[in-house]
């Protein structure tokens, strides 16, 4: 659009400078050049400086959902499993186990204590017996001889009480060789009166 | 006259690229800081815009395929950036981007970068009325004195619609100093 033109259809615009009115710093443009380069070199410098420097290790990524997810799940049982503990519990748990231990007692394990019952019930007995019945002279388990022991037993003469003999004798350390044993049927029923199959017969 | 596909080669090669891109700027910085202060109105604000208008085209020449001119290109640049940044200002400012030129205008008279009179003052304040392609038509024909067909290839619009474009433009602003 030509100025004549112009001046047809916008008369007052016509008479206005084209002229902005804007201006620029003194020397401005000389220096666009040198400030393009500088923010340039800056911009780059900044950028390596956000370069991440960590590693991972290698495909840790790949693994991760696998390794968070069984964490999750296993806190998940370890909560169910303990729930809470008491408030003060760590700082009161070395004088609470100080105090078990002084006030613990032996255990005694009564380990195939069935086993035993028959002798140690036999000894205790003939000890008792001794005791009671010879008042001249004083009677002791180490005085009696081992075969007059099977003797009294063979005999039926001993009544043994095994609780009393488990805690006098529990020192005694006795051998397992009638474990494995076992009985066939014919020794079963020799060994069984004919009273005592026909007990066993009702009771059962 | 300048050996466009020349420059763009040298801007493309690392060995040439540093010393051709001061070369682009000494020839396009003024008509770009021009078309650019136009848009933002403050020279500091255009600096800025400027700047970053020219890191962008350095980084994104090889993307340049030829197709258009060097500095129709650039132009188009220009005028993303500083749309951009007027568009971020007003957001920034939570304000529209009629009010935000607005404010700008009514600064001009203490701004020590303008030395308009009074009626280039409101002439200003008539072309912020106009809508964004308007005012852009305007400023580059009016005040660039620049041919539609350079418009054409800049602001990717037909030669007949940017003279119907600033027609529009200049009796609207015409009215708008009437009525002022």
């Amino acid at each position: 659009m030509k100025k004549v033109k112009l001046h047809t259809i916008a008369p007052t615009l016509s008479e206005i400078s084209t002229k902005s009115g804007y201006t620029v710093p003194n020397a401005y443009f000389e220096s666009i050049e040198d400030g393009v380069m500088a923010k340039m070199k800056l911009s780059n410098f900044d950028n390596k400086l956000k370069e991440n420097k960590f590693k991972t290790p290698e495909r840790y990524f790949d693994n991760l959902e696998d390794i968070v997810l069984t964490k999750l799940k296993a806190e998940a049982i370890h909560k169910d499993n303990t729930g809470e503990i008491p408030f003060d519990y760590f700082e009161t748990f070395e004088d609470t186990v100080i105090d078990k231990l002084n006030t613990s007692k032996k255990v005694y394990t009564l380990k195939n204590i069935t086993k035993y019952i028959a002798p140690i019930a036999i000894a205790a007995s003939l000890l008792l017996l001794f005791i009671l019945n010879t008042k001249q002279e004083t009677v002791s388990f180490d005085s009696l001889a081992i075969t007059e022991i099977e003797a009294l037993i063979d005999e039926g003469i001993i009544d043994a009480d095994t609780d009393l003999l488990a805690i006098a004798f529990s020192d005694i350390e006795l051998t397992t060789e009638y474990q494995n044993s076992f009985l066939t049927d014919t020794e079963a029923l020799d060994y069984l009166s004919d009273e005592d199959l026909e007990m066993l017969m009702y009771e059962n | 006259m300048i050996d466009e596909k020349l420059l763009v080669a040298q801007l493309k090669d690392a060995k040439t690229q540093e010393l051709a891109f001061r070369n682009l700027m000494s020839l396009y910085k003024k008509r770009l800081y021009w078309h650019i202060r136009k848009i933002v109105i403050s020279h500091d604000d255009t600096d800025d815009v400027l700047q970053n208008t020219f890191i962008k085209i350095f980084k994104n020449i090889h993307k340049f395929n030829e197709e258009s001119q060097l500095y129709s290109w650039m132009y188009r640049i220009a005028t993303n950036e500083s749309i951009t940044f007027i568009n971020a200002r007003a957001k920034k400012k939570q304000v529209d981007i009629s009010e935000l030129q607005n404010q700008l205008v009514d600064n001009l008279s203490n701004d020590i970068y303008y030395s308009g009179d009074e009626i280039q003052q409101k002439l200003q304040k008539a072309i912020i009325t106009l809508p964004k392609k308007q005012q852009l038509v305007f400023n580059m024909k009016y005040f660039e004195e620049m041919k539609y067909t350079e418009m054409s290839e800049i602001l990717e619009t037909s030669v007949g619609a940017l003279k119907a474009s600033y027609f529009h433009a200049v009796k609207k602003i015409e009215k708008h100093l009437k009525s002022n």
